[in-house]
Protein backbone atom coordinates (compact mmCIF):
# COMPACT_ATOMS: atom_id res chain seq x y z
CA UNK A 1 0.00 0.00 0.00
CA UNK A 2 1.53 3.09 -1.12
CA UNK A 3 2.27 5.97 2.20
CA UNK A 4 -0.53 8.50 -0.44
CA UNK A 5 -2.86 7.99 -2.77
CA UNK A 6 -4.68 10.58 -4.76
CA UNK A 7 -7.72 9.04 -6.74
CA UNK A 8 -8.95 10.71 -9.18
CA UNK A 9 -8.53 14.14 -7.98
CA UNK A 10 -10.31 17.18 -9.13
CA UNK A 11 -10.23 20.69 -7.63
CA UNK A 12 -12.20 24.02 -8.69
CA UNK A 13 -10.83 27.48 -7.47
CA UNK A 14 -14.50 28.80 -7.38
CA UNK A 15 -15.72 27.55 -10.77
CA UNK A 16 -12.99 27.08 -12.85
CA UNK A 17 -11.45 23.59 -12.31
CA UNK A 18 -7.45 24.05 -11.32
CA UNK A 19 -7.11 19.74 -11.46
CA UNK A 20 -9.02 17.15 -13.48
CA UNK A 21 -8.74 13.37 -12.50
CA UNK A 22 -5.36 13.44 -11.10
CA UNK A 23 -4.04 10.35 -9.74
CA UNK A 24 -0.86 10.01 -8.04
CA UNK A 25 0.76 7.81 -5.65
CA UNK A 26 4.10 8.30 -3.23
CA UNK A 27 5.21 4.78 -1.82
CA UNK A 28 7.20 4.91 1.89
CA UNK A 29 10.40 6.47 1.54
CA UNK A 30 9.95 7.51 -2.27
CA UNK A 31 11.07 11.08 -3.61
CA UNK A 32 8.77 11.86 -6.42
CA UNK A 33 8.86 14.97 -8.39
CA UNK A 34 5.46 16.79 -9.99
CA UNK A 35 7.12 18.88 -13.31
CA UNK A 36 4.82 20.91 -15.21
CA UNK A 37 4.76 24.61 -16.39
CA UNK A 38 3.20 27.42 -14.21
CA UNK A 39 -0.48 27.46 -14.09
CA UNK A 40 -0.31 23.23 -14.32
CA UNK A 41 -2.08 22.86 -11.20
CA UNK A 42 1.08 21.69 -9.17
CA UNK A 43 0.56 24.31 -6.26
CA UNK A 44 -3.20 23.33 -6.27
CA UNK A 45 -2.16 20.02 -5.82
CA UNK A 46 -0.26 20.49 -2.69
CA UNK A 47 -2.53 22.72 -1.46
CA UNK A 48 -5.58 19.96 -1.85
CA UNK A 49 -3.40 17.09 -0.23
CA UNK A 50 -2.48 18.88 2.85
CA UNK A 51 -6.12 20.36 3.89
CA UNK A 52 -6.27 23.98 2.54
CA UNK A 53 -8.83 23.27 -0.36
CA UNK A 54 -10.98 20.86 -0.66
CA UNK A 55 -11.25 18.57 -3.62
CA UNK A 56 -14.99 18.53 -5.15
CA UNK A 57 -14.31 14.74 -6.08
CA UNK A 58 -11.90 11.88 -5.86
CA UNK A 59 -10.32 10.36 -2.88
CA UNK A 60 -7.13 10.83 -1.21
CA UNK A 61 -5.65 8.34 1.14
CA UNK A 62 -2.79 8.85 3.79
CA UNK A 63 -1.72 5.23 5.00
CA UNK A 64 -4.51 3.53 4.31
CA UNK A 65 -7.28 6.62 6.17
CA UNK A 66 -9.45 8.94 3.91
CA UNK A 67 -8.50 12.17 4.64
CA UNK A 68 -10.10 14.59 1.17
CA UNK A 69 -12.32 16.04 3.85
CA UNK A 70 -10.13 16.56 6.56
CA UNK A 71 -8.89 20.25 7.86
CA UNK A 72 -4.89 21.37 7.15
CA UNK A 73 -4.17 21.46 11.00
CA UNK A 74 -5.19 17.94 11.68
CA UNK A 75 -3.19 16.87 8.97
CA UNK A 76 0.32 17.90 9.85
CA UNK A 77 -0.02 15.86 13.00
CA UNK A 78 -0.96 12.68 11.19
CA UNK A 79 2.27 13.28 9.43
CA UNK A 80 2.18 15.47 6.43
CA UNK A 81 4.04 18.73 6.21
CA UNK A 82 3.72 21.03 3.39
CA UNK A 83 6.44 23.79 2.42
CA UNK A 84 4.61 26.14 0.54
CA UNK A 85 5.29 28.23 -2.33
CA UNK A 86 7.10 31.42 -1.43
CA UNK A 87 8.00 29.54 1.52
CA UNK A 88 5.85 31.41 3.68
CA UNK A 89 7.85 32.31 7.03
CA UNK A 90 6.47 34.20 9.67
CA UNK A 91 9.02 37.26 9.08
CA UNK A 92 7.98 38.98 12.47
CA UNK A 93 9.18 36.00 14.12
CA UNK A 94 12.40 34.80 15.12
CA UNK A 95 14.15 31.30 13.54
CA UNK A 96 13.56 29.88 16.69
CA UNK A 97 9.95 30.79 16.99
CA UNK A 98 9.24 29.61 13.92
CA UNK A 99 11.19 26.49 14.38
CA UNK A 100 8.68 26.23 17.29
CA UNK A 101 5.42 26.46 15.16
CA UNK A 102 6.26 23.74 13.13
CA UNK A 103 6.58 21.54 16.26
CA UNK A 104 3.26 23.48 17.39
CA UNK A 105 1.63 20.00 17.81
CA UNK A 106 4.30 18.36 20.08
CA UNK A 107 3.17 17.95 23.72
CA UNK A 108 5.96 20.36 26.05
CA UNK A 109 7.93 22.74 25.48
CA UNK A 110 10.80 20.22 26.65
CA UNK A 111 9.97 18.16 23.18
CA UNK A 112 10.01 21.29 21.21
CA UNK A 113 13.53 22.37 22.76
CA UNK A 114 14.46 18.65 21.41
CA UNK A 115 13.21 19.01 18.08
CA UNK A 116 15.36 22.11 17.88
CA UNK A 117 18.48 20.81 18.71
CA UNK A 118 17.70 17.87 16.47
CA UNK A 119 17.17 19.93 13.44
CA UNK A 120 19.71 22.47 14.05
CA UNK A 121 22.27 19.53 13.85
CA UNK A 122 20.98 19.33 10.57
CA UNK A 123 20.99 22.87 9.37
CA UNK A 124 23.79 24.57 11.66
CA UNK A 125 23.50 27.48 9.64
CA UNK A 126 19.84 28.02 11.34
CA UNK A 127 21.81 27.61 14.83
CA UNK A 128 23.63 30.78 14.34
CA UNK A 129 20.77 32.77 13.41
CA UNK A 130 18.29 31.51 15.77
CA UNK A 131 17.08 34.59 17.29
CA UNK A 132 17.35 36.56 14.19
CA UNK A 133 14.29 37.67 12.59
CA UNK A 134 13.10 34.93 9.57
CA UNK A 135 12.48 38.12 7.58
CA UNK A 136 16.32 39.13 7.46
CA UNK A 137 17.27 36.50 6.39
CA UNK A 138 18.96 35.41 2.85
CA UNK A 139 17.07 33.39 -0.10
CA UNK A 140 19.00 30.06 1.06
CA UNK A 141 18.71 30.39 4.58
CA UNK A 142 15.24 31.29 4.20
CA UNK A 143 15.00 27.33 2.37
CA UNK A 144 16.86 26.21 4.90
CA UNK A 145 14.15 27.87 7.94
CA UNK A 146 11.27 26.75 5.82
CA UNK A 147 12.34 22.38 5.32
CA UNK A 148 13.94 22.52 9.33
CA UNK A 149 10.06 23.82 10.34
CA UNK A 150 8.33 21.68 8.52
CA UNK A 151 10.71 18.65 10.11
CA UNK A 152 9.47 19.77 13.02
CA UNK A 153 6.62 18.03 12.79
CA UNK A 154 8.08 14.70 12.68
CA UNK A 155 6.69 14.42 9.13
CA UNK A 156 6.28 10.64 7.20
CA UNK A 157 5.78 12.78 3.70
CA UNK A 158 7.32 16.10 3.28
CA UNK A 159 5.65 18.30 0.46
CA UNK A 160 8.10 20.53 -1.06
CA UNK A 161 6.95 22.83 -3.51
CA UNK A 162 9.14 24.87 -5.27
CA UNK A 163 12.23 24.78 -3.09
CA UNK A 164 14.47 26.16 -6.01
CA UNK A 165 12.78 29.58 -6.51
CA UNK A 166 14.76 32.26 -6.83
CA UNK A 167 17.82 30.65 -5.56
CA UNK A 168 21.48 30.66 -6.97
CA UNK A 169 22.33 27.48 -8.51
CA UNK A 170 24.91 26.59 -5.55
CA UNK A 171 22.42 27.08 -3.06
CA UNK A 172 20.13 24.87 -4.85
CA UNK A 173 22.70 22.52 -4.75
CA UNK A 174 22.47 22.72 -1.12
CA UNK A 175 18.77 22.42 -1.04
CA UNK A 176 18.67 19.11 -2.95
CA UNK A 177 21.79 17.68 -0.67
CA UNK A 178 19.16 18.05 2.46
CA UNK A 179 16.36 17.03 0.45
CA UNK A 180 17.99 13.76 -0.04
CA UNK A 181 19.42 13.75 3.40
CA UNK A 182 16.27 14.27 4.99
CA UNK A 183 14.75 11.47 2.46
CA UNK A 184 17.62 9.02 3.65
CA UNK A 185 16.06 9.18 7.26
CA UNK A 186 13.08 7.79 5.83
CA UNK A 187 10.68 11.04 5.00
CA UNK A 188 9.21 10.48 1.94
CA UNK A 189 9.52 13.25 -0.43
CA UNK A 190 6.65 15.37 -2.74
CA UNK A 191 8.70 17.48 -4.86
CA UNK A 192 7.11 20.41 -7.13
CA UNK A 193 9.41 21.76 -9.78
CA UNK A 194 9.40 24.01 -12.45
CA UNK A 195 13.31 23.76 -12.56
CA UNK A 196 12.84 20.25 -13.90
CA UNK A 197 16.48 19.26 -14.27
CA UNK A 198 16.57 19.45 -10.29
CA UNK A 199 13.54 17.68 -10.14
CA UNK A 200 14.73 14.54 -12.05
CA UNK A 201 17.29 14.21 -10.61
CA UNK A 202 16.12 14.63 -6.76
CA UNK A 203 13.56 12.17 -7.68
CA UNK A 204 12.87 7.91 -8.53
CA UNK A 205 9.57 8.84 -10.28
CA UNK A 206 7.81 11.76 -11.49
CA UNK A 207 4.65 13.28 -12.85
CA UNK A 208 4.10 15.62 -15.68
CA UNK A 209 1.04 17.89 -15.26
CA UNK A 210 -0.45 19.37 -18.31
CA UNK A 211 -3.74 21.89 -17.62
CA UNK A 212 -4.50 20.14 -14.40
CA UNK A 213 -4.44 16.93 -15.80
CA UNK A 214 -1.65 13.89 -15.44
CA UNK A 215 -0.02 13.31 -19.13
CA UNK A 216 2.67 11.27 -18.43
CA UNK A 217 3.91 9.74 -15.34
CA UNK A 218 7.06 7.08 -14.86
CA UNK A 219 10.61 6.32 -13.48
CA UNK A 220 12.77 9.82 -14.35
CA UNK A 221 15.15 7.96 -16.34
CA UNK A 222 12.15 7.39 -19.06
CA UNK A 223 11.51 11.20 -18.27
CA UNK A 224 15.01 12.42 -19.62
CA UNK A 225 14.69 9.95 -22.25
CA UNK A 226 11.40 11.10 -23.87
CA UNK A 227 11.62 13.95 -26.69
CA UNK A 228 9.14 16.08 -26.03
CA UNK A 229 10.31 16.26 -22.05
CA UNK A 230 13.56 17.11 -23.39
CA UNK A 231 12.42 19.89 -25.78
CA UNK A 232 9.69 21.36 -23.98
CA UNK A 233 11.07 21.28 -20.18
CA UNK A 234 14.70 20.62 -20.50
CA UNK A 235 15.25 22.78 -23.43
CA UNK A 236 17.54 20.27 -24.94
CA UNK B 1 2.71 76.77 39.47
CA UNK B 2 2.51 76.77 35.67
CA UNK B 3 5.24 73.60 35.57
CA UNK B 4 2.86 71.91 38.14
CA UNK B 5 0.21 72.19 36.16
CA UNK B 6 1.65 70.80 32.82
CA UNK B 7 3.13 67.80 35.02
CA UNK B 8 -0.08 67.14 36.61
CA UNK B 9 -1.45 67.13 33.22
CA UNK B 10 0.87 65.10 31.72
CA UNK B 11 0.09 62.49 34.35
CA UNK B 12 -3.52 62.79 33.90
CA UNK B 13 -2.16 62.24 30.04
CA UNK B 14 -0.73 59.14 31.06
CA UNK B 15 -3.27 57.78 33.11
CA UNK B 16 -5.65 58.38 30.41
CA UNK B 17 -3.72 57.69 27.99
CA UNK B 18 -3.27 53.56 29.36
CA UNK B 19 -6.73 53.28 29.26
CA UNK B 20 -7.08 54.31 25.40
CA UNK B 21 -4.20 51.79 25.12
CA UNK B 22 -5.62 49.01 26.78
CA UNK B 23 -8.84 49.53 24.66
CA UNK B 24 -7.13 50.01 21.38
CA UNK B 25 -4.69 46.64 21.87
CA UNK B 26 -8.27 45.09 21.75
CA UNK B 27 -9.19 46.85 18.58
CA UNK B 28 -5.33 45.96 16.92
CA UNK B 29 -5.57 42.52 18.25
CA UNK B 30 -8.66 41.52 16.04
CA UNK B 31 -7.46 43.90 13.20
CA UNK B 32 -3.74 41.99 13.11
CA UNK B 33 -5.35 38.65 13.85
CA UNK B 34 -8.74 38.59 11.64
CA UNK B 35 -7.45 41.52 9.97
CA UNK B 36 -11.41 42.99 10.49
CA UNK B 37 -12.63 46.25 12.28
CA UNK B 38 -15.10 45.49 15.15
CA UNK B 39 -17.58 48.37 15.53
CA UNK B 40 -18.80 46.42 18.09
CA UNK B 41 -16.00 47.19 21.09
CA UNK B 42 -17.17 50.10 22.52
CA UNK B 43 -20.62 48.49 23.47
CA UNK B 44 -18.49 45.42 25.12
CA UNK B 45 -16.73 48.73 26.97
CA UNK B 46 -20.44 49.83 27.64
CA UNK B 47 -21.56 46.74 29.13
CA UNK B 48 -18.30 46.13 31.17
CA UNK B 49 -19.40 49.54 32.81
CA UNK B 50 -23.01 48.84 33.26
CA UNK B 51 -21.92 44.62 34.97
CA UNK B 52 -19.33 47.62 37.46
CA UNK B 53 -22.21 49.67 38.05
CA UNK B 54 -24.68 46.67 39.02
CA UNK B 55 -22.26 44.86 40.88
CA UNK B 56 -20.57 47.41 42.55
CA UNK B 57 -22.46 50.55 43.02
CA UNK B 58 -25.85 48.62 43.18
CA UNK B 59 -25.12 45.18 45.37
CA UNK B 60 -21.52 46.37 46.76
CA UNK B 61 -19.65 44.02 45.72
CA UNK B 62 -15.94 44.17 46.14
CA UNK B 63 -14.76 46.19 43.62
CA UNK B 64 -11.92 43.66 42.46
CA UNK B 65 -14.58 41.24 42.06
CA UNK B 66 -16.62 43.51 40.28
CA UNK B 67 -13.94 44.28 37.79
CA UNK B 68 -13.02 40.40 37.59
CA UNK B 69 -16.83 39.67 36.67
CA UNK B 70 -17.39 42.37 34.19
CA UNK B 71 -14.21 40.85 32.60
CA UNK B 72 -14.95 37.65 32.52
CA UNK B 73 -19.00 37.94 31.04
CA UNK B 74 -17.62 40.30 28.54
CA UNK B 75 -15.08 37.97 27.34
CA UNK B 76 -17.80 34.60 27.18
CA UNK B 77 -19.97 37.80 25.33
CA UNK B 78 -17.54 38.39 22.97
CA UNK B 79 -16.77 34.59 22.30
CA UNK B 80 -20.31 34.04 21.91
CA UNK B 81 -20.72 37.01 19.08
CA UNK B 82 -17.88 35.76 17.36
CA UNK B 83 -19.48 32.26 17.24
CA UNK B 84 -22.78 33.52 16.36
CA UNK B 85 -22.24 36.35 14.35
CA UNK B 86 -19.04 36.55 12.44
CA UNK B 87 -17.89 32.88 12.68
CA UNK B 88 -19.60 32.17 9.57
CA UNK B 89 -18.95 35.21 7.56
CA UNK B 90 -15.02 34.77 7.77
CA UNK B 91 -15.00 31.76 5.00
CA UNK B 92 -17.19 33.59 2.83
CA UNK B 93 -16.39 35.97 0.21
CA UNK B 94 -16.77 39.60 0.69
CA UNK B 95 -16.13 38.88 4.71
CA UNK B 96 -14.08 42.36 5.04
CA UNK B 97 -17.34 43.98 4.58
CA UNK B 98 -19.82 41.48 5.69
CA UNK B 99 -17.93 41.97 8.79
CA UNK B 100 -17.85 45.64 9.33
CA UNK B 101 -21.93 45.49 8.63
CA UNK B 102 -22.34 42.73 11.09
CA UNK B 103 -20.41 44.25 13.88
CA UNK B 104 -22.16 47.66 13.34
CA UNK B 105 -25.62 46.10 14.13
CA UNK B 106 -23.96 44.68 16.92
CA UNK B 107 -23.07 47.63 17.96
CA UNK B 108 -26.70 48.86 17.90
CA UNK B 109 -28.31 46.40 19.16
CA UNK B 110 -26.70 46.32 22.15
CA UNK B 111 -26.93 50.28 22.55
CA UNK B 112 -30.77 49.73 21.99
CA UNK B 113 -30.70 46.96 24.07
CA UNK B 114 -28.76 48.76 26.98
CA UNK B 115 -31.01 51.70 26.54
CA UNK B 116 -34.26 49.58 27.04
CA UNK B 117 -33.60 47.97 29.64
CA UNK B 118 -31.73 50.97 32.17
CA UNK B 119 -32.29 54.22 30.54
CA UNK B 120 -30.31 56.98 29.10
CA UNK B 121 -30.00 58.34 32.61
CA UNK B 122 -25.90 58.54 33.57
CA UNK B 123 -25.02 56.41 36.31
CA UNK B 124 -22.72 57.10 38.77
CA UNK B 125 -19.82 54.63 40.16
CA UNK B 126 -18.12 55.79 43.39
CA UNK B 127 -14.23 55.24 43.08
CA UNK B 128 -12.56 51.97 43.60
CA UNK B 129 -10.36 53.71 46.43
CA UNK B 130 -10.90 56.81 48.40
CA UNK B 131 -8.09 59.53 48.75
CA UNK B 132 -5.67 62.16 47.04
CA UNK B 133 -1.94 61.69 46.61
CA UNK B 134 -0.10 64.73 47.19
CA UNK B 135 3.27 64.46 45.72
CA UNK B 136 5.64 68.25 45.43
CA UNK B 137 1.68 69.84 45.16
CA UNK B 138 1.10 67.70 42.70
CA UNK B 139 -2.13 65.96 43.51
CA UNK B 140 -3.57 62.45 42.21
CA UNK B 141 -6.45 60.58 43.13
CA UNK B 142 -5.82 57.20 44.08
CA UNK B 143 -8.53 55.94 41.42
CA UNK B 144 -5.93 57.16 38.94
CA UNK B 145 -3.15 55.42 40.54
CA UNK B 146 -4.66 52.96 40.73
CA UNK B 147 -5.85 52.76 37.09
CA UNK B 148 -2.20 53.64 35.83
CA UNK B 149 -1.16 50.03 37.69
CA UNK B 150 -3.56 47.73 36.32
CA UNK B 151 -3.03 48.66 32.48
CA UNK B 152 0.60 48.46 33.50
CA UNK B 153 0.12 44.93 34.75
CA UNK B 154 -2.43 43.84 32.18
CA UNK B 155 -0.37 45.31 29.44
CA UNK B 156 2.60 42.78 30.86
CA UNK B 157 0.60 40.10 31.28
CA UNK B 158 -0.73 40.36 27.63
CA UNK B 159 2.89 41.20 26.22
CA UNK B 160 3.95 37.80 28.13
CA UNK B 161 0.96 35.75 26.51
CA UNK B 162 1.89 36.88 23.29
CA UNK B 163 5.82 36.48 23.32
CA UNK B 164 5.91 33.36 25.52
CA UNK B 165 3.01 31.19 25.11
CA UNK B 166 2.03 28.44 22.78
CA UNK B 167 -1.01 30.56 22.60
CA UNK B 168 0.29 33.74 21.75
CA UNK B 169 3.18 32.08 19.43
CA UNK B 170 -0.18 30.88 17.65
CA UNK B 171 -1.89 33.98 17.57
CA UNK B 172 0.94 36.16 15.88
CA UNK B 173 1.67 33.11 13.11
CA UNK B 174 -1.90 34.07 12.35
CA UNK B 175 -1.82 37.22 12.38
CA UNK B 176 1.29 36.72 9.79
CA UNK B 177 0.56 34.15 7.83
CA UNK B 178 -3.22 32.32 8.19
CA UNK B 179 -2.67 29.70 5.87
CA UNK B 180 0.83 28.71 6.73
CA UNK B 181 -0.36 29.03 10.70
CA UNK B 182 -2.92 26.38 9.52
CA UNK B 183 -0.36 24.25 7.79
CA UNK B 184 1.50 24.04 10.89
CA UNK B 185 -1.09 22.60 13.34
CA UNK B 186 -3.08 25.70 14.84
CA UNK B 187 -6.74 25.88 14.36
CA UNK B 188 -7.00 29.17 13.16
CA UNK B 189 -11.42 29.53 13.50
CA UNK B 190 -10.73 28.98 17.13
CA UNK B 191 -7.65 31.44 17.39
CA UNK B 192 -10.24 33.89 15.92
CA UNK B 193 -13.00 33.28 18.33
CA UNK B 194 -10.16 33.67 21.37
CA UNK B 195 -8.69 36.81 19.94
CA UNK B 196 -12.77 38.42 20.01
CA UNK B 197 -12.52 37.36 23.53
CA UNK B 198 -9.17 38.74 24.78
CA UNK B 199 -10.07 41.61 22.56
CA UNK B 200 -13.50 42.09 24.58
CA UNK B 201 -12.08 41.53 28.19
CA UNK B 202 -9.61 43.99 27.35
CA UNK B 203 -12.18 46.62 26.64
CA UNK B 204 -14.01 45.39 29.57
CA UNK B 205 -11.49 46.02 32.07
CA UNK B 206 -10.52 49.57 30.66
CA UNK B 207 -14.24 49.92 31.23
CA UNK B 208 -14.19 49.06 34.94
CA UNK B 209 -11.14 51.06 35.63
CA UNK B 210 -13.01 54.60 33.65
CA UNK B 211 -16.45 53.92 34.91
CA UNK B 212 -15.70 56.07 38.54
CA UNK B 213 -14.10 58.66 36.36
CA UNK B 214 -16.71 58.88 33.64
CA UNK B 215 -19.58 57.47 34.44
CA UNK B 216 -22.10 55.09 32.78
CA UNK B 217 -24.55 55.21 30.04
CA UNK B 218 -25.48 53.32 27.24
CA UNK B 219 -23.68 55.64 24.36
CA UNK B 220 -20.53 55.62 26.53
CA UNK B 221 -19.06 53.41 24.01
CA UNK B 222 -18.86 55.66 20.90
CA UNK B 223 -16.14 58.16 22.34
CA UNK B 224 -13.90 55.47 23.49
CA UNK B 225 -14.83 53.54 19.75
CA UNK B 226 -13.45 56.45 18.05
CA UNK B 227 -10.32 57.46 20.00
CA UNK B 228 -9.59 53.65 19.82
CA UNK B 229 -9.22 53.55 15.61
CA UNK B 230 -6.97 57.10 16.17
CA UNK B 231 -5.03 55.09 18.51
CA UNK B 232 -4.71 52.21 15.84
CA UNK B 233 -4.24 53.91 13.11
CA UNK B 234 -1.49 56.02 14.93
CA UNK B 235 0.02 53.15 16.51
CA UNK B 236 0.15 51.69 12.81
CA UNK B 237 -3.02 48.82 12.42
CA UNK B 238 -1.93 45.62 14.07
CA UNK B 239 0.83 46.40 15.74
CA UNK B 240 1.03 45.69 19.86
CA UNK B 241 3.66 47.86 20.67
CA UNK B 242 1.95 50.60 18.40
CA UNK B 243 -1.27 50.56 20.40
CA UNK B 244 0.65 51.10 23.56
CA UNK B 245 2.70 53.78 22.78
CA UNK B 246 0.01 55.72 20.65
CA UNK B 247 -3.02 55.45 23.79
CA UNK B 248 -0.49 57.29 26.00
CA UNK B 249 0.95 59.53 23.23
CA UNK B 250 -2.58 60.74 22.61
CA UNK B 251 -3.56 60.83 25.93
CA UNK B 252 -0.53 63.38 26.94
CA UNK B 253 -1.72 65.07 23.66
CA UNK B 254 -5.25 65.36 24.76
CA UNK B 255 -4.81 66.75 27.89
CA UNK B 256 -1.76 69.14 27.60
CA UNK B 257 -4.25 70.50 24.70
CA UNK B 258 -6.85 71.22 27.22
CA UNK B 259 -4.71 73.42 29.41
CA UNK B 260 -4.30 75.69 26.53
CA UNK B 261 -7.74 75.36 25.41
CA UNK B 262 -10.82 73.71 26.85
CA UNK B 263 -12.17 70.35 27.19
CA UNK B 264 -15.05 70.42 24.15
CA UNK B 265 -11.37 71.01 22.20
CA UNK B 266 -10.02 67.77 23.10
CA UNK B 267 -11.60 65.38 20.68
CA UNK B 268 -10.25 68.43 17.83
CA UNK B 269 -7.04 68.33 19.09
CA UNK B 270 -6.97 64.30 18.91
CA UNK B 271 -8.00 64.08 15.64
CA UNK B 272 -5.55 66.83 14.24
CA UNK B 273 -3.00 65.11 15.95
CA UNK B 274 -3.89 62.14 14.01
CA UNK B 275 -3.79 63.97 10.42
CA UNK B 276 -0.56 65.44 11.09
CA UNK B 277 0.86 61.78 12.23
CA UNK B 278 -0.79 60.25 8.95
CA UNK B 279 0.52 62.86 6.90
CA UNK B 280 4.21 62.16 7.80
CA UNK B 281 4.53 57.99 8.14
CA UNK B 282 0.60 57.12 6.22
CA UNK B 283 1.65 53.73 7.81
CA UNK B 284 1.48 55.21 11.65
CA UNK B 285 4.37 55.49 14.25
CA UNK B 286 5.26 51.69 14.56
CA UNK B 287 3.22 50.35 11.99
CA UNK B 288 5.82 48.58 8.63
CA UNK B 289 5.15 50.71 4.78
CA UNK B 290 3.25 48.52 2.68
CA UNK B 291 4.51 48.54 -1.03
CA UNK B 292 2.48 46.93 -3.74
Amino acid sequence: MPLLSLERISSYYGDARALADVSLEVGDGEIVAVIGSNGAGKTTMLRTISGLIHPRAGRICFEGAAIERMQAHHLIRRGIAHVPEGRRLFAQMTVRENLLMGAYGAPSWKERAALIDEVCALFPRLQERIGQLAGTLSGGERQMLATARALMARPRLLMLDEPSLGLAPKIVETILAIIQDVNRRGVAVLLVEQNVQLALKAAARAYLLESGAVVKSGMTAQFLADETVRQSYLGI
Amino acid sequence: MLTQLVIAQIVNGIVVGSMYALFASGLTLIWGTMKMLNFAHGEFFMLAGYLVYFCYAVLSIDPALATVIAVVVVFLLGVVVERTVIHHLLSRPVWQFTTIIATLGTSIILQNLALHLWGPEFQNVPYFVEGMLNLFGIRIAYQRLLILGVSCASIMALWFILKHTRLGLALRATAQDADAAQLYGVNILSIYTLTFGLSAALAALAAAMLAPITAVNPYMGLSPLLKGFVVVILGGLGSFGGAIVGGVLLGVVESLGVLFSSTEWSDVIAFTFLVLVIWIRPWGLFGVEERS
